[in-house]
C-alpha cells in the first residue's frame, strides 16, 4: 500500500480557485501530484453526476473548490454547490463511498498557501482510505 | 456525439527550462503520439515566441488542423495570443485550449517522472475538450449610442459632460426641480475653503447649454428593462404646473404667492413659497408649484401666481407625464443623505430646536441660507457663543445606527468649526470625536489649522444632548482623562452618517446590488471600482459609499470613461461560451430559470402551443453553467462545457 | 371575567401596597381578574448578591411554573408584574435559559425545581395589558374622572427598557406606553429627556449622593419640561424621586405610581389610593384639579 498513488480528479472554478492554484505554482509551491485540475467557469457548473462519474471511471477521491462564499464571480453560484456537494456526500456512503473521498474547498485567487495544504492533506487522506474498488 | 473526427494538434511548450526542467517534453510528445489519434504532436522551446506562432500556423496549414491544443503556461497568460494566431489562420479560436503544465504541473512538482506523467493527463483532458469543442463566434449585440445618468449632483453632472464631450447624447435626470444636489448646498468645502457654489454653478450651467446634454428634472426613473447596450426606460416627469416654456424666471409669482412651506433647499430652517425656485442659482431657472402646499390645490381657490404671471405661464391642469426613451449605458449617480436624526434617540430625536446637522449648518453658513451667511441658531436667532460638534453621529456605532465610517465628517467639522471661529471671533468651537481620520490631500494640515485656530477637541463620545433652559447640555466622556464632561453649549451640529438615498425598492428595479446598509456594490472593490456586476450600469458619486467631492468627481470621470469606451463600438461582443437548450430534452420544468443568477433564461411556449420550453436570452447569459447542472434531463447544456464533454475529459483524466 | 395570572412581589405587599391594590382594582372595572399566584417566592432580583446565580434562577422560573395552574383559556400562561425589577428578572430569566446555548445549564437549574418547564410563561407588564388587553381607546371610553389636562412627566427609569432586545418592552430612547395611556385618561403627557434615565436605584444604599445626583437632575428637567407631577411603574424609582426632594428640600412635585392615577381617573375609592404614603403630598394638585374633594 505504501507506493499507492491515487488518482484524484480536481473540479476547481476559473476565476478563484484555478488563480490560486496558479499563484502556488508561480510561488514555486510543491504538492502531490495526483490532482487532475478540470477548470470549469463556475463551481455551480458542477453537476454531482461528474463527481459519480469521476468515481465510476476510477478516481479515488474528488475535489470540488470555488470561490468564499459572497466572492462567486456569478454572484451566486458558489452558494449552489454549497447546498448540492453536502447531499452528494450522504449519497456516498449509501454507494459504499466514503465520503472524505469527496471534499469541497474555497479556495480564493490569493490563497495559493490554503491550496496547496489543501491538495496535500486532501491527497495524503485518499492515501490512507486506499483505493476505491466499486463493483461494476 | 461527434459528426465526423477532429483534426487536432497539440503543440507542447518547453518554456525553457520552466516546463523542461521537470516535465520530460520528448517524452510526453512520444506518449501522446502512441495513446491519441491526433494528427500532429510537437514540442517548441517558446510557443508564444514568433517562431512558436509561426510553427503553430504553418503545422495547421500543412496538415489541415481544424482545433489546436496548446500545453503550456496558464491561459490567463497566453490563451488570447494562442487564439488570435489560430484565428489569423482559418481556425475558429475557442477551439483552440491551453494545458496549463506549468503552474498546475511544472512548477509545483519536484519528481520529474510524476511530473511528467501529470503532464500528459492534463493534456489529455484538453484533447477531449478540443474534440467536443464547436466553433463559436462572439455574439454581437447593437449599442445605443446614448447614456442616462441618474442624479444631478456634482457626480452625475460630471459623469453626464464627460460623456457629452465625447461626442454622445446623454439624459441627465434628477428627482429635484434643479440640478446640484447636496454640493449646491454647501457654504465652502475643505480643505481648500472654496466657495461651493461657485466651483459648482459653471458646471450646472455647463449642463445645462451643452448641445449632448438633455436635462430632465423634478423626474423618477419608473422601470428600466432591457440589458447593456439596449436599455429602455420610462420616466416619469412630475407635474409642474408651469409651462418651463414660458417661464422665464422672474420670480413675480413667488412674490405674490401667500402660501408659505418648510423650504427643503435650507433644510428645513426657513420657509418657501409654494410656488418656488429652489434656490437663486438654480439650473433650470424655472418654478414649480409643490400641490400639496397651493391653496388652490388644497383649497380650491387663490391662483395669485396665475394672475400675475406675465407670460401666462401658470399650467394648473398641468399632469405628471411619462417619457420612454432607449439609452444604451446607465450611470447611477443617486448620491447620498444623511441619517434621520429620529435615529438617534440620546441626541433628542431631532426634536431639539437648537441640535441640527452637518447639512443645516450649511445651509446656516451659507450666504444663500436662512440667515444670510450669518452664524444664528434656529430656535430664537442668538448667535451662538459656544457649539459643540458631535462627529459620529450614527457612524461607527453599529448597536444603534450605521458601523461604518462616514469619511467626510472629520474633514467638514473641522471646516465648519474653523468657519464658525471665522464669523463669531470669541466663539468657542468643542468637537467630539472618537478619532481624526486626515487621510487625504491637505486633510492633515487642514485639521491642524483648525487646532491652531483654538478649535478644541475632546476625544470621548457624547452620551446625551437635552435642553436646560435655552442651553443645550451634551454630556460625554473625555477618554484621555477619563473623565465625563459636560458642556452647555447655545447650540450642537451633528455629523450625522451618511446614507445611501435610493431604496431597496429602486435598486431592485434595476437589479443592481447593494450591501447591507444599501449602498450599491462595485464589481470588484478593488479592480472594478466604478462598475456593477450587472452590465451597462456603471456608479459615480456617493451612491456606492461615502466620499467627498474630489473622490466622487473622479469616480464620475472613471465612470463616464467606461460608457465612452462601451460607445467606442456600435456593435458588442458578448463571450459565446454560454447556455444553450436542447429543445427536444426540455420539458419545461423551469428549474433553470430560478437557477439563473442573470434572468437569462426564460419560459416560452413551443411553436406547437402546447409544450413550454426554455429559451436562453443569450446577451444576458454569462456562462457560468449553473442551469447546466440543475438541468434533470440534460437539456440545459453550456457550449463547450458539454456534459458529455466534461465527461470525456475526466475519463482522459484517469486513463 | 378574564382572568390572568398575578404576581404582585415582595415590595408591592409591604412598602407599595397603593401600587398593587389600584392595579387589582383598576383591572376589575376593565373586565379582567388579576388572579394572584397561589404561592409565590422572590423574584429573584435580590438574590443576585449571592455567590452563585442558582437561586437567581431558580427563583424566578419558579414563579414561572405556578402561572401555568392558573387557566388563560387554553392559551398559553401570561403571567403579569408590575414591579419594574420583577418584570425585568421574570422576563429576562425565561430567556436566558431557553437561550440555544444554555442547554447544559438548563438542565441543572430544572434540577432544582419540582416540576418539568416549556418555558411558554410569557411575563407582561400591567401597562401591556392595558394597552395590548384592553386598548387605550377603550380605556378612554371607561374614564370617569378626566384628568383634566394634568401635566404628567411619566417615568420609566431603566430595568423597563433595557436591555431592550431581551425585553423588547418599548422605544428605550423614547418610550410612549404610559404617556399614551395617560392621554387616553385625559391627562396631558409631557416630553422630557430623562424618561429612561437611572434613578440611582440602590445607590441610595452605600453611595447615597451619587442616587441624590441621579434623582435631582431627573426632577430638574421634568420640572423645567412643566411637568406638574410624576407617574411611575417601579417601587424603587418612586421612593428615590420622591424621598430625595424631601431630603434635599429642592423640590416639591408629587410622584405618584401610574395605577394610583389611573384609578383615579375610574372612579377607585380613596382609601384605596393611599394617598396618604408619599413624602410630597399630592392630595392639594389634586384638589386643585378638581380630582379630589
Amino acid at each position: 500500500m505504501a507506493d499507492f498513488e491515487p488518482k484524484i480528479i480536481g473540479f476547481i472554478c476559473k476565476w478563484c480557485t484555478s488563480a490560486g492554484a496558479d499563484l502556488a505554482g508561480t510561488s514555486r509551491m510543491t504538492y502531490p501530484p495526483n490532482m487532475i485540475p478540470i477548470t470549469v467557469f463556475c463551481s455551480s457548473r458542477i453537476d454531482p453526476q461528474y463527481i459519480l462519474w469521476a468515481f465510476k471511471n476510477g478516481a479515488d477521491g474528488v475535489f470540488v473548490s470555488g470561490c468564499h462564499p459572497n466572492d462567486c464571480h456569478y454572484q451566486d453560484g458558489n452558494y449552489k454547490t454549497m447546498k448540492r456537494i453536502p447531499i452528494l456526500k450522504n449519497l456516498l456512503k449509501d454507494l459504499g463511498v466514503e465520503s472524505e473521498r469527496l471534499r469541497l474547498e474555497w479556495i480564493s485567487a490569493s490563497e495559493a498557501d490554503k491550496f496547496k495544504k489543501t491538495i496535500t492533506e486532501f491527497t495524503e487522506t485518499i492515501k490512507k482510505l486506499g483505493p476505491l474498488y466499486i463493483k461494476k | 456525439m461527434r459528426s465526423k473526427p477532429k483534426r487536432i494538434g497539440v503543440f507542447v511548450c518547453h518554456c525553457g527550462i520552466n516546463i523542461a526542467g521537470t516535465v520530460n517534453v520528448p517524452e510526453v510528445v512520444k506518449r501522446l503520439k502512441e495513446t491519441t489519434d491526433v494528427i500532429e504532436v510537437i514540442d517548441h522551446q517558446y510557443c508564444c515566441s514568433d517562431p512558436g506562432q509561426n510553427l503553430i500556423k504553418e503545422t495547421i496549414k500543412q496538415k489541415n488542423l481544424d482545433s489546436v491544443v496548446v500545453a503550456c503556461c496558464s491561459p490567463t497568460l497566453h490563451e488570447n495570443t494562442f487564439r488570435k494566431a489560430v484565428a489569423s489562420v482559418g481556425v475558429n479560436p475557442y477551439n483552440c485550449e491551453i494545458a496549463n503544465i506549468r503552474e498546475q504541473c511544472s512548477w509545483v512538482t519536484e519528481d520529474k517522472e510524476k511530473a511528467t506523467e501529470k503532464a500528459v493527463r492534463i493534456i489529455k483532458t484538453i484533447i477531449k475538450k478540443v474534440e467536443y469543442d464547436e466553433p463559436l463566434t462572439p455574439i454581437s449585440i447593437p449599442v445605443t449610442r446614448k447614456a442616462m445618468v441618474i442624479g444631478a449632483g456634482v457626480a452625475g453632472i460630471q459623469a453626464a459632460l464627460d460623456i457629452a464631450n465625447a461626442g454622445y447624447p446623454v439624459i441627465l435626470l434628477d428627482k429635484n426641480p434643479s440640478i446640484g444636489g447636496h454640493m449646491s448646498q454647501l457654504s465652502e468645502t475643505f480643505p481648500t475653503l472654496d466657495c461651493s457654489q461657485c466651483i459648482l454653478t459653471p458646471k450646472m450651467v455647463e449642463a445645462k447649454q451643452h448641445p449632448n446634454i438633455t436635462l430632465l428634472t423634478y423626474a423618477e426613473v419608473e422601470e428600466i428593462s432591457g440589458y447593456i447596450g439596449n436599455f429602455k426606460v420610462k420616466v416619469r416627469q412630475k407635474a409642474k404646473y408651469v409651462d418651463w416654456d414660458k417661464c422665464t424666471g422672474c420670480d413675480i409669482c413667488v412674490g405674490k404667492c401667500p402660501k408659505k412651506a418648510k423650504d427643503e433647499f435650507n433644510q428645513g430652517l426657513s420657509e418657501r413659497k409654494a410656488i418656488y425656485k429652489m434656490f437663486p442659482q438654480a439650473v433650470p431657472n424655472r418654478v414649480v408649484i409643490h400641490r400639496e402646499n397651493c391653496l388652490y390645490f388644497q383649497k380650491g381657490a387663490c391662483r395669485l401666481c396665475e394672475k400675475n404671471c406675465p407670460f401666462g405661464a401658470v399650467k394648473f391642469d398641468d399632469q405628471d407625464q411619462f417619457i420612454e426613451f432607449d439609452v444604451g449605458a446607465i450611470v447611477l449617480a443617486t448620491g447620498y443623505e444623511l441619517l434621520d436624526k429620529k435615529m438617534l434617540g440620546s441626541y433628542g430625536f431631532g426634536k431639539l430646536k437648537n441640535v441640527i446637522d452637518g447639512l443645516q449648518f450649511e445651509r446656516i453658513l451659507s450666504a444663500s441660507g436662512p440667515f444670510m451667511g450669518e452664524v444664528r441658531r434656529p430656535s430664537d436667532g442668538k448667535v451662538p457663543e459656544r457649539i459643540v460638534f458631535v462627529q459620529c453621529a450614527g457612524s461607527r456605532d453599529p448597536e444603534n445606527a450605521m458601523a461604518y465610517c462616514s469619511k467626510i465628517c472629520c474633514m467638514y467639522t473641522a471646516k465648519q468649526a474653523i468657519l464658525y471661529k471665522h464669523r463669531v471671533h470669541n466663539g468657542e468651537a468643542i468637537i467630539f470625536y472618537i478619532d481624526v481620520r486626515t487621510g487625504g490631500k491637505g486633510f492633515e494640515e487642514f485639521y491642524k489649522r483648525a487646532t491652531d485656530e483654538g478649535v478644541l477637541y475632546i476625544r470621548g463620545k457624547v452620551s446625551k444632548i437635552f435642553e436646560k433652559g435655552d442651553k443645550v447640555i451634551v454630556w460625554g466622556a473625555d477618554t484621555l482623562t477619563g473623565k465625563k464632561v459636560e458642556v452647555e453649549a447655545d447650540m450642537v451640529v451633528l455629523a450625522t452618517a451618511m446614507v445611501p438615498s435610493v431604496t431597496k425598492e429602486f435598486a431592485q428595479m434595476l437589479k443592481i446590488t447593494q450591501d447591507e446598509y444599501g449602498w450599491f456594490t462595485e464589481a470588484h472593490p478593488k479592480l472594478r471600482p466604478v462598475e456593477t456586476l450587472a452590465g451597462g450600469f456603471f456608479l459615480a458619486g456617493a451612491c456606492q459609499g461615502p466620499k467627498d467631492i474630489p473622490d466622487a468627481v473622479a469616480q464620475s470621470s472613471g465612470a463616464a470613461s467606461k460608457v465612452i469606451a462601451l460607445f467606442a463600438s456600435d456593435m458588442l461582443e458578448h463571450l459565446p461560451v454560454i447556455a444553450d437548450v436542447n429543445e427536444d430534452l426540455c420539458s419545461g420544468c423551469a428549474v433553470c430559470i430560478d437557477v439563473c443568477p442573470y434572468k437569462a433564461r426564460e419560459l416560452v411556449i413551443a411553436e406547437d402551443g402546447k409544450k413550454r420550453k426554455v429559451k436562453v436570452i443569450e446577451v444576458l447569459c454569462e456562462g457560468c453553467g449553473a442551469c447546466s447542472a440543475a438541468c434533470p434531463v440534460g437539456a440545459a447544456q453550456q457550449k463547450n462545457f458539454k456534459d458529455e464533454q466534461i465527461q470525456e475529459m475526466v475519463k482522459a483524466g484517469l486513463e | 371575567m378574564k382572568q390572568l395570572a398575578y404576581y404582585p412581589g415582595c415590595t408591592l405587599y409591604t412598602k407599595s401596597r397603593n401600587l398593587d391594590l389600584c392595579a387589582r382594582e383598576t383591572a376589575k372595572i376593565l373586565g379582567i381578574e388579576l388572579k394572584e399566584l397561589e404561592t409565590w417566592n422572590c423574584c429573584g432580583a435580590i438574590y443576585s448578591t449571592v455567590q452563585d446565580d442558582l437561586a437567581n434562577q431558580v427563583a424566578p422560573i419558579r414563579n414561572l411554573i405556578e402561572a401555568q395552574k392558573i387557566s388563560n383559556n387554553g392559551e398559553s400562561a401570561k403571567l403579569v408584574t408590575l414591579c419594574a425589577a420583577c418584570y425585568n428578572v421574570l422576563k429576562r430569566s425565561n430567556r436566558n435559559l431557553f437561550l440555544p446555548e444554555n442547554v447544559i445549564y438548563r438542565k441543572r437549574i430544572m434540577n432544582y425545581l419540582e416540576t418539568d418547564y416549556d418555558g411558554k410563561t410569557e411575563t407582561v407588564h400591567y401597562l401591556e395589558v392595558l394597552k395590548n388587553d384592553v386598548g387605550f381607546n377603550n380605556l378612554k371610553s371607561r374614564v370617569k374622572n378626566s384628568l383634566n389636562g394634568m401635566k404628567i412627566a411619566s417615568y420609566y427609569g431603566c430595568l423597563m427598557l433595557r436591555p431592550s432586545d431581551e425585553l423588547n418592552f418599548d422605544d428605550p430612547e423614547n418610550p410612549m406606553i404610559m404617556d399614551d395611556m395617560f392621554l387616553a385618561l385625559g391627562a396631558e403627557p409631557v416630553n422630557y429627556a430623562f424618561k429612561a434615565e437611572c434613578c440611582g436605584g440602590y445607590l441610595l444604599v452605600n453611595k447615597p449622593d451619587a442616587a441624590i445626583k441621579c434623582t435631582l437632575i431627573i426632577l430638574e428637567n421634568i420640572i423645567a419640561a412643566g411637568a406638574e407631577c410624576v407617574a411611575t411603574t417601579c417601587p424603587l424609582c418612586q421612593y428615590n424621586l420622591d424621598k430625595f426632594q424631601i431630603q434635599t428640600a429642592k423640590f416639591q412635585i408629587p410622584i405618584f405610581y401610574f395605577t394610583q392615577l389611573l384609578g383615579l381617573s375610574l372612579g377607585v375609592d380613596e382609601k384605596i389610593l393611599n394617598l396618604e404614603n408619599h413624602y410630597v403630598d399630592p392630595k392639594p394638585l389634586l384638589k386643585e384639579k378638581g380630582l379630589l374633594k
